[in-house]
Protein backbone atom coordinates (compact mmCIF):
# COMPACT_ATOMS: atom_id res chain seq x y z
CA UNK A 1 0.00 0.00 0.00
CA UNK A 2 1.84 3.09 -1.23
CA UNK A 3 0.06 6.05 0.24
CA UNK A 4 -2.08 5.46 3.33
CA UNK A 5 -3.91 8.77 2.92
CA UNK A 6 -5.57 7.56 -0.25
CA UNK A 7 -6.42 4.14 1.12
CA UNK A 8 -10.09 3.55 1.59
CA UNK A 9 -12.12 0.99 3.48
CA UNK A 10 -14.62 0.64 0.70
CA UNK A 11 -13.47 -1.68 -2.07
CA UNK A 12 -14.28 0.94 -4.70
CA UNK A 13 -13.23 -1.27 -7.59
CA UNK A 14 -15.88 -3.83 -6.87
CA UNK A 15 -18.61 -1.18 -6.78
CA UNK A 16 -18.24 0.92 -9.88
CA UNK A 17 -21.96 1.22 -10.51
CA UNK A 18 -23.87 4.38 -9.65
CA UNK A 19 -27.06 2.58 -8.70
CA UNK A 20 -30.54 3.96 -9.31
CA UNK A 21 -33.50 1.65 -8.85
CA UNK A 22 -35.80 4.31 -10.32
CA UNK A 23 -33.94 4.49 -13.64
CA UNK A 24 -36.57 3.23 -16.13
CA UNK A 25 -33.97 1.40 -18.20
CA UNK A 26 -32.28 -0.36 -15.30
CA UNK A 27 -35.69 -1.19 -13.84
CA UNK A 28 -36.77 -3.29 -16.82
CA UNK A 29 -34.12 -5.88 -15.97
CA UNK A 30 -33.33 -5.00 -12.37
CA UNK A 31 -32.82 -8.61 -11.27
CA UNK A 32 -30.42 -9.30 -14.13
CA UNK A 33 -28.39 -6.32 -12.98
CA UNK A 34 -28.57 -7.30 -9.32
CA UNK A 35 -27.53 -10.90 -9.91
CA UNK A 36 -24.11 -9.55 -10.86
CA UNK A 37 -23.95 -6.67 -8.39
CA UNK A 38 -25.08 -8.74 -5.40
CA UNK A 39 -21.97 -10.90 -5.79
CA UNK A 40 -19.34 -8.22 -6.21
CA UNK A 41 -20.91 -5.36 -4.29
CA UNK A 42 -23.35 -6.29 -1.51
CA UNK A 43 -23.83 -2.64 -0.49
CA UNK A 44 -24.48 -0.56 -3.58
CA UNK A 45 -24.26 3.19 -3.70
CA UNK A 46 -26.33 5.68 -5.64
CA UNK A 47 -25.56 9.37 -6.03
CA UNK A 48 -29.11 10.24 -7.04
CA UNK A 49 -31.97 11.22 -4.69
CA UNK A 50 -29.53 12.95 -2.33
CA UNK A 51 -27.22 9.91 -2.10
CA UNK A 52 -28.08 6.50 -0.64
CA UNK A 53 -26.84 2.99 0.02
CA UNK A 54 -28.74 -0.09 -1.09
CA UNK A 55 -28.51 -3.52 0.56
CA UNK A 56 -28.80 -6.41 -1.87
CA UNK A 57 -28.32 -9.54 0.24
CA UNK A 58 -30.94 -11.37 2.26
CA UNK A 59 -28.83 -11.54 5.44
CA UNK A 60 -28.01 -7.82 5.38
CA UNK A 61 -31.56 -6.72 4.61
CA UNK A 62 -33.09 -8.82 7.39
CA UNK A 63 -30.45 -7.76 9.88
CA UNK A 64 -31.01 -4.06 9.19
CA UNK A 65 -34.80 -4.48 9.23
CA UNK A 66 -34.57 -6.00 12.69
CA UNK A 67 -32.20 -3.37 14.11
CA UNK A 68 -34.13 -0.19 14.83
CA UNK A 69 -31.32 1.07 17.04
CA UNK A 70 -29.05 1.64 14.06
CA UNK A 71 -31.69 1.95 11.34
CA UNK A 72 -34.66 4.18 12.08
CA UNK A 73 -37.86 4.68 10.08
CA UNK A 74 -38.54 8.04 11.70
CA UNK A 75 -37.08 10.07 8.86
CA UNK A 76 -39.14 8.43 6.15
CA UNK A 77 -39.01 5.04 4.46
CA UNK A 78 -38.69 5.92 0.80
CA UNK A 79 -35.89 6.87 -1.59
CA UNK A 80 -36.82 9.28 -3.09
CA UNK A 81 -39.02 10.87 -0.41
CA UNK A 82 -42.77 10.68 -1.14
CA UNK A 83 -43.80 14.04 0.27
CA UNK A 84 -46.94 12.88 2.10
CA UNK A 85 -48.92 15.41 4.16
CA UNK A 86 -48.19 13.72 7.53
CA UNK A 87 -46.01 10.92 8.90
CA UNK A 88 -47.27 7.39 8.26
CA UNK A 89 -48.15 5.77 11.56
CA UNK A 90 -47.07 3.17 12.71
CA UNK A 91 -44.50 2.84 9.93
CA UNK A 92 -42.50 5.98 10.64
CA UNK A 93 -42.40 5.41 14.39
CA UNK A 94 -39.85 3.32 16.32
CA UNK A 95 -40.05 1.43 19.59
CA UNK A 96 -41.27 2.06 22.20
CA UNK A 97 -44.30 3.94 20.75
CA UNK A 98 -44.53 1.84 17.60
CA UNK A 99 -46.18 -1.13 19.27
CA UNK A 100 -48.99 0.95 20.77
CA UNK A 101 -50.00 2.34 17.40
CA UNK A 102 -49.68 -1.00 15.71
CA UNK A 103 -51.70 -2.68 18.43
CA UNK A 104 -54.57 -0.25 17.84
CA UNK A 105 -54.83 -1.43 14.22
CA UNK A 106 -54.08 -5.11 14.83
CA UNK A 107 -57.62 -6.38 15.59
CA UNK A 108 -58.68 -5.48 12.02
CA UNK A 109 -55.87 -7.49 10.46
CA UNK A 110 -55.87 -10.83 12.26
CA UNK A 111 -56.51 -13.88 10.05
CA UNK A 112 -60.01 -14.18 11.54
CA UNK A 113 -60.92 -10.52 11.02
CA UNK A 114 -59.62 -10.58 7.47
CA UNK A 115 -61.42 -13.81 6.61
CA UNK A 116 -64.68 -12.13 7.63
CA UNK A 117 -64.19 -9.66 4.75
CA UNK A 118 -63.91 -12.54 2.28
CA UNK A 119 -67.54 -12.73 1.13
CA UNK A 120 -67.79 -8.97 0.53
CA UNK A 121 -64.51 -8.98 -1.40
CA UNK A 122 -65.66 -11.93 -3.48
CA UNK A 123 -68.88 -10.14 -4.37
CA UNK A 124 -66.94 -7.09 -5.55
CA UNK A 125 -64.53 -9.22 -7.59
CA UNK A 126 -67.29 -11.26 -9.24
CA UNK A 127 -69.10 -8.05 -10.21
CA UNK A 128 -65.95 -6.68 -11.81
CA UNK A 129 -65.05 -9.86 -13.67
CA UNK A 130 -68.56 -10.41 -15.00
CA UNK A 131 -68.55 -6.90 -16.41
CA UNK A 132 -65.78 -7.77 -18.89
CA UNK A 133 -65.69 -11.59 -19.16
CA UNK A 134 -67.86 -11.63 -22.27
CA UNK A 135 -65.74 -9.08 -24.08
CA UNK A 136 -62.80 -11.25 -25.10
CA UNK A 137 -60.26 -8.58 -24.28
CA UNK A 138 -59.30 -6.36 -21.36
CA UNK A 139 -56.48 -4.62 -19.60
CA UNK A 140 -56.45 -6.68 -16.41
CA UNK A 141 -54.77 -3.90 -14.46
CA UNK A 142 -57.42 -1.36 -15.36
CA UNK A 143 -60.35 -3.76 -14.99
CA UNK A 144 -59.45 -5.76 -11.92
CA UNK A 145 -56.01 -5.35 -10.31
CA UNK A 146 -56.49 -1.58 -10.05
CA UNK A 147 -60.01 -1.23 -8.66
CA UNK A 148 -60.18 -4.18 -6.24
CA UNK A 149 -57.60 -3.05 -3.63
CA UNK A 150 -59.14 0.41 -3.58
CA UNK A 151 -62.63 -0.94 -2.96
CA UNK A 152 -61.33 -3.32 -0.31
CA UNK A 153 -59.70 -0.44 1.56
CA UNK A 154 -62.96 1.48 1.39
CA UNK A 155 -64.69 -1.59 2.88
CA UNK A 156 -62.06 -2.00 5.56
CA UNK A 157 -61.99 1.65 6.61
CA UNK A 158 -65.78 1.69 6.66
CA UNK A 159 -66.55 4.19 3.89
CA UNK A 160 -70.10 4.39 2.60
CA UNK A 161 -70.70 2.72 -0.73
CA UNK A 162 -71.77 6.00 -2.31
CA UNK A 163 -68.43 7.56 -1.42
CA UNK A 164 -66.35 4.89 -3.14
CA UNK A 165 -66.47 6.54 -6.52
CA UNK A 166 -64.96 9.82 -5.28
CA UNK A 167 -62.46 7.90 -3.26
CA UNK A 168 -61.47 5.80 -6.27
CA UNK A 169 -61.24 8.79 -8.55
CA UNK A 170 -58.77 10.51 -6.21
CA UNK A 171 -56.71 7.39 -5.62
CA UNK A 172 -56.61 6.74 -9.38
CA UNK A 173 -55.77 10.36 -10.09
CA UNK A 174 -52.95 10.24 -7.59
CA UNK A 175 -51.68 7.01 -9.03
CA UNK A 176 -51.76 7.88 -12.70
CA UNK A 177 -50.06 11.20 -11.94
CA UNK A 178 -47.27 9.47 -10.07
CA UNK A 179 -46.80 6.99 -12.96
CA UNK A 180 -45.93 9.83 -15.29
CA UNK A 181 -44.00 11.81 -12.68
CA UNK A 182 -46.54 14.67 -12.58
CA UNK A 183 -45.94 15.81 -8.99
CA UNK A 184 -48.32 18.75 -9.17
CA UNK A 185 -51.35 16.66 -10.13
CA UNK A 186 -50.31 14.02 -7.64
CA UNK A 187 -50.21 16.62 -4.87
CA UNK A 188 -53.62 17.91 -5.96
CA UNK A 189 -55.26 14.49 -5.57
CA UNK A 190 -53.24 13.66 -2.46
CA UNK A 191 -54.58 16.82 -0.82
CA UNK A 192 -58.17 15.95 -1.79
CA UNK A 193 -57.78 12.47 -0.36
CA UNK A 194 -56.18 13.78 2.77
CA UNK A 195 -58.98 16.31 3.36
CA UNK A 196 -61.49 13.55 2.78
CA UNK A 197 -59.85 11.21 5.29
CA UNK A 198 -59.56 14.00 7.86
CA UNK A 199 -63.28 14.72 7.51
CA UNK A 200 -64.12 11.01 7.88
CA UNK A 201 -61.97 10.69 11.00
CA UNK A 202 -63.51 13.83 12.51
CA UNK A 203 -67.00 12.52 11.80
CA UNK A 204 -66.21 9.22 13.59
CA UNK A 205 -65.24 11.15 16.71
CA UNK A 206 -68.82 12.26 17.24
CA UNK A 207 -70.59 9.41 15.43
CA UNK A 208 -68.75 6.21 16.17
CA UNK A 209 -69.42 3.16 14.01
CA UNK A 210 -68.12 -0.36 13.94
CA UNK A 211 -65.23 0.24 11.54
CA UNK A 212 -61.50 0.82 11.29
CA UNK A 213 -61.88 4.60 10.89
CA UNK A 214 -63.69 4.76 14.23
CA UNK A 215 -60.85 2.87 15.88
CA UNK A 216 -58.39 5.30 14.30
CA UNK A 217 -60.53 8.24 15.48
CA UNK A 218 -60.99 7.01 19.04
CA UNK A 219 -58.00 4.89 20.01
CA UNK A 220 -56.19 5.94 23.16
CA UNK A 221 -53.21 4.63 25.08
CA UNK A 222 -51.50 5.53 28.33
CA UNK A 223 -48.12 4.99 26.76
CA UNK A 224 -48.32 6.74 23.41
CA UNK A 225 -49.79 9.99 22.23
CA UNK A 226 -52.80 9.78 19.91
CA UNK A 227 -52.91 13.29 18.46
CA UNK A 228 -54.96 14.24 15.43
CA UNK A 229 -51.85 14.23 13.27
CA UNK A 230 -51.17 10.66 14.39
CA UNK A 231 -54.76 9.66 13.58
CA UNK A 232 -54.63 11.18 10.10
CA UNK A 233 -51.26 9.53 9.59
CA UNK A 234 -52.78 6.15 10.34
CA UNK A 235 -55.64 6.60 7.89
CA UNK A 236 -53.18 7.83 5.27
CA UNK A 237 -50.87 4.85 5.77
CA UNK A 238 -53.62 2.27 5.36
CA UNK A 239 -54.40 3.79 2.00
CA UNK A 240 -50.82 4.30 0.83
CA UNK A 241 -49.52 0.93 2.05
CA UNK A 242 -52.57 -1.11 1.10
CA UNK A 243 -53.39 0.17 -2.35
CA UNK A 244 -50.55 0.36 -4.92
CA UNK A 245 -48.77 -2.57 -3.33
CA UNK A 246 -51.74 -4.86 -3.79
CA UNK A 247 -52.44 -3.59 -7.32
CA UNK A 248 -48.89 -4.63 -8.20
CA UNK A 249 -49.21 -7.93 -6.32
CA UNK A 250 -52.38 -8.91 -8.19
CA UNK A 251 -50.97 -7.64 -11.51
CA UNK A 252 -47.77 -9.67 -11.26
CA UNK A 253 -49.64 -12.77 -10.15
CA UNK A 254 -51.98 -12.54 -13.17
CA UNK A 255 -48.96 -12.07 -15.38
CA UNK A 256 -47.14 -15.13 -14.03
CA UNK A 257 -50.27 -17.26 -14.36
CA UNK A 258 -50.52 -16.11 -17.98
CA UNK A 259 -46.89 -16.97 -18.66
CA UNK A 260 -47.29 -20.41 -17.07
CA UNK A 261 -50.51 -21.77 -18.63
CA UNK A 262 -49.98 -25.27 -17.29
CA UNK A 263 -49.71 -23.95 -13.75
CA UNK A 264 -52.75 -21.78 -14.38
CA UNK A 265 -54.83 -24.80 -15.30
CA UNK A 266 -53.68 -26.76 -12.28
CA UNK A 267 -54.27 -24.00 -9.68
CA UNK A 268 -57.97 -24.02 -10.55
CA UNK A 269 -58.42 -27.37 -8.85
CA UNK A 270 -55.58 -27.16 -6.33
CA UNK A 271 -55.97 -24.41 -3.69
CA UNK A 272 -52.65 -25.27 -2.09
CA UNK A 273 -50.82 -24.88 -5.39
CA UNK A 274 -52.55 -21.53 -5.88
CA UNK A 275 -51.15 -20.54 -2.47
CA UNK A 276 -47.65 -21.46 -3.63
CA UNK A 277 -48.15 -19.59 -6.91
CA UNK A 278 -49.13 -16.49 -4.92
CA UNK A 279 -46.04 -16.78 -2.70
CA UNK A 280 -43.73 -17.44 -5.64
CA UNK A 281 -45.14 -14.41 -7.45
CA UNK A 282 -44.56 -12.24 -4.36
CA UNK A 283 -40.99 -13.54 -4.13
CA UNK A 284 -40.17 -13.34 -7.82
CA UNK A 285 -41.65 -9.89 -8.44
CA UNK A 286 -41.91 -8.33 -5.01
CA UNK A 287 -44.42 -5.46 -5.20
CA UNK A 288 -42.45 -3.40 -2.70
CA UNK A 289 -38.99 -3.41 -4.24
CA UNK A 290 -37.39 -1.74 -1.25
CA UNK A 291 -37.96 0.63 1.64
CA UNK A 292 -35.49 2.87 3.36
CA UNK A 293 -34.08 3.53 6.78
CA UNK A 294 -31.85 6.30 8.14
CA UNK A 295 -28.66 5.35 9.98
CA UNK A 296 -28.54 6.65 13.57
CA UNK A 297 -25.12 5.38 14.73
CA UNK A 298 -21.97 4.18 12.97
CA UNK A 299 -22.58 0.67 11.71
CA UNK A 300 -20.87 -1.72 9.32
CA UNK A 301 -22.72 -3.76 6.72
CA UNK A 302 -20.80 -6.36 4.68
CA UNK A 303 -17.57 -4.35 4.87
CA UNK A 304 -19.09 -0.93 4.22
CA UNK A 305 -19.07 1.67 6.99
CA UNK A 306 -22.34 3.57 7.24
CA UNK A 307 -22.63 6.87 9.08
CA UNK A 308 -25.39 8.66 10.96
CA UNK A 309 -27.74 10.38 8.54
CA UNK A 310 -27.02 7.97 5.66
CA UNK A 311 -30.07 6.71 3.79
CA UNK A 312 -30.17 2.95 3.26
CA UNK A 313 -32.55 1.18 0.92
CA UNK A 314 -33.45 -2.33 2.13
CA UNK A 315 -34.05 -4.05 -1.19
CA UNK A 316 -36.60 -6.70 -0.24
CA UNK A 317 -36.88 -7.65 -3.92
CA UNK A 318 -33.15 -8.25 -4.19
CA UNK A 319 -33.09 -10.23 -0.95
CA UNK A 320 -35.82 -12.42 -2.47
CA UNK A 321 -33.47 -13.21 -5.38
CA UNK A 322 -30.40 -13.92 -3.24
CA UNK A 323 -29.09 -17.38 -4.20
CA UNK A 324 -27.71 -17.77 -0.65
CA UNK A 325 -31.31 -18.13 0.46
CA UNK A 326 -33.23 -19.19 -2.66
CA UNK A 327 -31.64 -21.80 -4.96
CA UNK A 328 -32.20 -20.92 -8.65
CA UNK A 329 -33.68 -17.56 -7.70
CA UNK A 330 -34.19 -16.39 -11.28
CA UNK A 331 -36.55 -19.26 -12.05
CA UNK A 332 -40.26 -18.78 -11.34
CA UNK A 333 -41.30 -22.17 -9.99
CA UNK A 334 -44.47 -22.57 -7.96
CA UNK A 335 -44.02 -26.35 -7.84
CA UNK A 336 -40.95 -26.13 -5.62
CA UNK A 337 -42.02 -27.05 -2.13
CA UNK A 338 -38.61 -26.22 -0.68
CA UNK A 339 -38.71 -22.45 -1.20
CA UNK A 340 -38.08 -20.81 2.17
CA UNK A 341 -40.36 -17.91 3.14
CA UNK A 342 -39.75 -14.69 1.21
CA UNK A 343 -39.67 -11.19 2.69
CA UNK A 344 -41.94 -9.39 0.24
CA UNK A 345 -43.93 -8.23 3.28
CA UNK A 346 -40.81 -6.93 5.02
CA UNK A 347 -39.12 -8.24 8.14
CA UNK A 348 -39.23 -7.49 11.86
CA UNK A 349 -41.41 -4.99 13.68
CA UNK A 350 -42.69 -3.18 10.63
CA UNK A 351 -43.62 -6.36 8.79
CA UNK A 352 -46.74 -5.79 6.79
CA UNK A 353 -49.82 -5.75 8.97
CA UNK A 354 -51.97 -6.26 5.84
CA UNK A 355 -50.35 -9.49 4.60
CA UNK A 356 -53.39 -11.70 5.18
CA UNK A 357 -55.64 -9.21 3.46
CA UNK A 358 -53.29 -8.89 0.49
CA UNK A 359 -53.07 -12.67 0.10
CA UNK A 360 -56.84 -13.02 0.35
CA UNK A 361 -57.39 -10.42 -2.38
CA UNK A 362 -54.86 -12.14 -4.62
CA UNK A 363 -56.50 -15.52 -4.10
CA UNK A 364 -60.05 -14.32 -4.70
CA UNK A 365 -59.07 -12.48 -7.87
CA UNK A 366 -57.29 -15.57 -9.22
CA UNK A 367 -60.19 -17.88 -8.36
CA UNK A 368 -62.96 -15.74 -9.77
CA UNK A 369 -61.10 -14.58 -12.86
CA UNK A 370 -59.95 -18.10 -13.81
CA UNK A 371 -63.45 -19.48 -13.26
CA UNK A 372 -64.72 -17.14 -15.99
CA UNK A 373 -61.65 -16.37 -18.09
CA UNK A 374 -59.44 -19.46 -17.84
CA UNK A 375 -57.19 -18.94 -20.87
CA UNK A 376 -56.27 -15.29 -21.35
CA UNK A 377 -53.09 -14.47 -23.29
CA UNK A 378 -51.11 -11.32 -23.99
CA UNK A 379 -52.77 -9.19 -26.69
CA UNK A 380 -51.05 -9.51 -30.09
CA UNK A 381 -48.15 -7.08 -30.38
CA UNK A 382 -48.33 -6.03 -26.72
CA UNK A 383 -45.32 -6.03 -24.39
CA UNK A 384 -45.32 -5.75 -20.61
CA UNK A 385 -43.78 -2.63 -19.18
CA UNK A 386 -42.92 -2.51 -15.50
CA UNK A 387 -43.63 0.36 -13.15
CA UNK A 388 -40.40 1.44 -11.55
CA UNK A 389 -39.32 2.93 -8.25
CA UNK A 390 -41.02 2.08 -5.00
CA UNK A 391 -43.67 -0.29 -6.23
CA UNK A 392 -42.96 -2.75 -9.04
CA UNK A 393 -45.67 -4.32 -11.12
CA UNK A 394 -46.97 -4.29 -14.69
CA UNK A 395 -48.27 -0.90 -15.78
CA UNK A 396 -50.85 -2.59 -17.97
CA UNK A 397 -51.77 -6.18 -18.80
CA UNK A 398 -53.63 -6.11 -22.14
CA UNK A 399 -54.95 -9.60 -22.79
CA UNK A 400 -57.35 -11.42 -25.10
CA UNK A 401 -59.27 -14.69 -24.79
CA UNK A 402 -61.78 -16.73 -26.77
CA UNK A 403 -65.40 -16.03 -26.02
CA UNK A 404 -67.75 -18.94 -26.72
CA UNK B 1 -37.76 -33.46 22.62
CA UNK B 2 -37.85 -29.79 21.75
CA UNK B 3 -40.81 -27.54 22.51
CA UNK B 4 -41.53 -23.93 21.70
CA UNK B 5 -43.07 -21.47 24.08
CA UNK B 6 -44.17 -17.90 23.45
CA UNK B 7 -43.87 -15.43 26.29
CA UNK B 8 -47.21 -13.66 25.97
CA UNK B 9 -45.95 -10.66 27.92
CA UNK B 10 -43.11 -10.07 25.48
CA UNK B 11 -44.82 -10.97 22.20
CA UNK B 12 -45.93 -7.84 20.34
CA UNK B 13 -47.61 -9.64 17.47
CA UNK B 14 -45.36 -8.84 14.50
CA UNK B 15 -45.96 -12.28 13.05
CA UNK B 16 -42.34 -12.73 12.07
CA UNK B 17 -42.49 -16.21 13.62
CA UNK B 18 -45.49 -17.18 11.53
CA UNK B 19 -43.70 -15.97 8.41
CA UNK B 20 -40.60 -18.05 9.14
CA UNK B 21 -42.30 -21.09 10.65
CA UNK B 22 -45.98 -21.19 9.62
CA UNK B 23 -46.27 -24.81 10.79
CA UNK B 24 -45.22 -23.82 14.30
CA UNK B 25 -46.74 -20.42 15.11
CA UNK B 26 -49.94 -18.57 14.40
CA UNK B 27 -51.35 -15.34 15.81
CA UNK B 28 -54.47 -15.79 17.92
CA UNK B 29 -57.39 -13.38 17.91
CA UNK B 30 -55.58 -11.13 20.38
CA UNK B 31 -52.76 -10.86 17.89
CA UNK B 32 -50.39 -12.84 20.10
CA UNK B 33 -48.39 -15.76 18.80
CA UNK B 34 -49.37 -19.28 19.85
CA UNK B 35 -47.36 -22.44 19.27
CA UNK B 36 -49.26 -24.90 17.08
CA UNK B 37 -47.48 -28.09 18.10
CA UNK B 38 -46.15 -29.65 21.27
CA UNK B 39 -43.00 -31.56 20.41
CA UNK B 40 -41.38 -29.93 17.41
CA UNK B 41 -40.65 -32.48 14.66
CA UNK B 42 -36.96 -32.68 13.71
CA UNK B 43 -37.48 -31.32 10.20
CA UNK B 44 -38.90 -28.11 11.67
CA UNK B 45 -36.10 -27.45 14.14
CA UNK B 46 -34.26 -25.13 11.77
CA UNK B 47 -37.43 -23.15 11.18
CA UNK B 48 -37.98 -22.95 14.94
CA UNK B 49 -34.49 -21.60 15.56
CA UNK B 50 -34.88 -19.16 12.69
CA UNK B 51 -38.12 -17.86 14.19
CA UNK B 52 -36.69 -17.65 17.71
CA UNK B 53 -33.58 -15.81 16.47
CA UNK B 54 -35.56 -13.29 14.48
CA UNK B 55 -38.44 -12.54 16.80
CA UNK B 56 -38.00 -8.78 17.29
CA UNK B 57 -38.91 -9.01 20.97
CA UNK B 58 -37.16 -12.30 21.79
CA UNK B 59 -40.48 -13.73 22.91
CA UNK B 60 -39.87 -17.28 21.67
CA UNK B 61 -38.33 -19.76 24.04
CA UNK B 62 -36.88 -23.01 22.78
CA UNK B 63 -37.17 -25.59 25.53
CA UNK B 64 -35.45 -28.94 25.49
CA UNK B 65 -36.55 -32.03 27.33
CA UNK B 66 -36.73 -31.68 31.08
CA UNK B 67 -36.98 -27.90 31.02
CA UNK B 68 -40.14 -26.53 32.55
CA UNK B 69 -42.72 -25.86 29.92
C1 LIG C 1 -49.14 -7.42 -1.87
C2 LIG C 1 -49.45 -6.37 -1.12
C3 LIG C 1 -48.57 -5.78 -0.06
C4 LIG C 1 -47.20 -5.78 0.04
C5 LIG C 1 -46.19 -6.40 -0.91
C6 LIG C 1 -46.86 -5.05 1.25
C7 LIG C 1 -45.55 -4.85 1.68
C8 LIG C 1 -45.21 -4.24 2.87
C9 LIG C 1 -43.87 -4.09 3.36
C10 LIG C 1 -42.61 -4.56 2.63
C11 LIG C 1 -43.92 -3.47 4.56
C12 LIG C 1 -42.72 -3.14 5.47
C13 LIG C 1 -42.41 -1.70 5.50
C14 LIG C 1 -40.98 -1.40 5.89
O1 LIG C 1 -40.17 -2.32 6.09
O2 LIG C 1 -40.61 -0.21 5.99
C15 LIG C 1 -45.31 -3.19 4.84
C16 LIG C 1 -45.80 -2.54 5.97
C17 LIG C 1 -47.11 -2.20 6.15
N1 LIG C 1 -48.19 -2.57 5.35
FE1 LIG C 1 -48.11 -3.71 3.68
N2 LIG C 1 -48.00 -4.63 1.85
C18 LIG C 1 -49.07 -5.06 1.10
C19 LIG C 1 -50.42 -4.86 1.38
C20 LIG C 1 -50.89 -4.16 2.47
C21 LIG C 1 -52.30 -3.96 2.77
C22 LIG C 1 -53.46 -4.54 1.96
C23 LIG C 1 -52.35 -3.17 3.89
C24 LIG C 1 -53.53 -2.61 4.64
C25 LIG C 1 -54.71 -2.45 4.15
C26 LIG C 1 -50.97 -2.90 4.30
C27 LIG C 1 -50.61 -2.13 5.39
C28 LIG C 1 -49.32 -2.01 5.89
C29 LIG C 1 -48.98 -1.25 7.08
C30 LIG C 1 -49.95 -0.49 7.98
C31 LIG C 1 -47.60 -1.37 7.26
C32 LIG C 1 -46.75 -0.75 8.36
C33 LIG C 1 -46.62 -1.70 9.52
C34 LIG C 1 -45.76 -1.15 10.65
O3 LIG C 1 -45.08 -0.14 10.50
O4 LIG C 1 -45.78 -1.76 11.73
N3 LIG C 1 -50.12 -3.52 3.42
N4 LIG C 1 -46.08 -3.68 3.80
S1 LIG D 1 -42.18 -12.83 16.03
FE1 LIG D 1 -42.12 -12.58 18.25
S2 LIG D 1 -43.26 -10.72 18.63
FE2 LIG D 1 -43.75 -11.37 16.57
S3 LIG D 1 -45.61 -12.57 16.78
FE3 LIG D 1 -43.91 -13.99 16.82
S4 LIG D 1 -43.46 -14.19 18.99
FE4 LIG D 1 -44.72 -12.39 18.81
Amino acid sequence: MADPTTATDVPVDSCPLDFDHTDPLAAQDIYGLLSTERERCPVLHGSGHGGFWALSRFADVTRAANDHEHFTTRQGVTVPALGLPVGSVPLTTDPPEHKHYRRALQPFFTPTAVAALGPAIREVVIDRVEAFAGRGQADLIEEIAGPVPCIVIALLLGLDRDKWTDFMEWVDGMESASHVGDTETRAHYAAKLYDFLVAEVEQRKSEPRDDLLTTIAQATSEEAEFSDVIRYGMAQLILVAGHDTTVAGIGSMLRHLMENPDLRTRVRSDPELLGRAIEESLRFESPVFGLARTVTEDVEVSGTELQPGDKVLLMYGSANHDPRRFPDPEVFDADRTDRPPHIAFGFGRHRCIGEHLARLEMRIVAEELLARVPDYRLAPGATIEMRTALVRGPRALPVVWDVP
Amino acid sequence: MIRARVDRERCEGYSQCNALAPELFELDDDGISTPLVGDVPPDLLDALRDAADHCPTQAILVLSDGADA
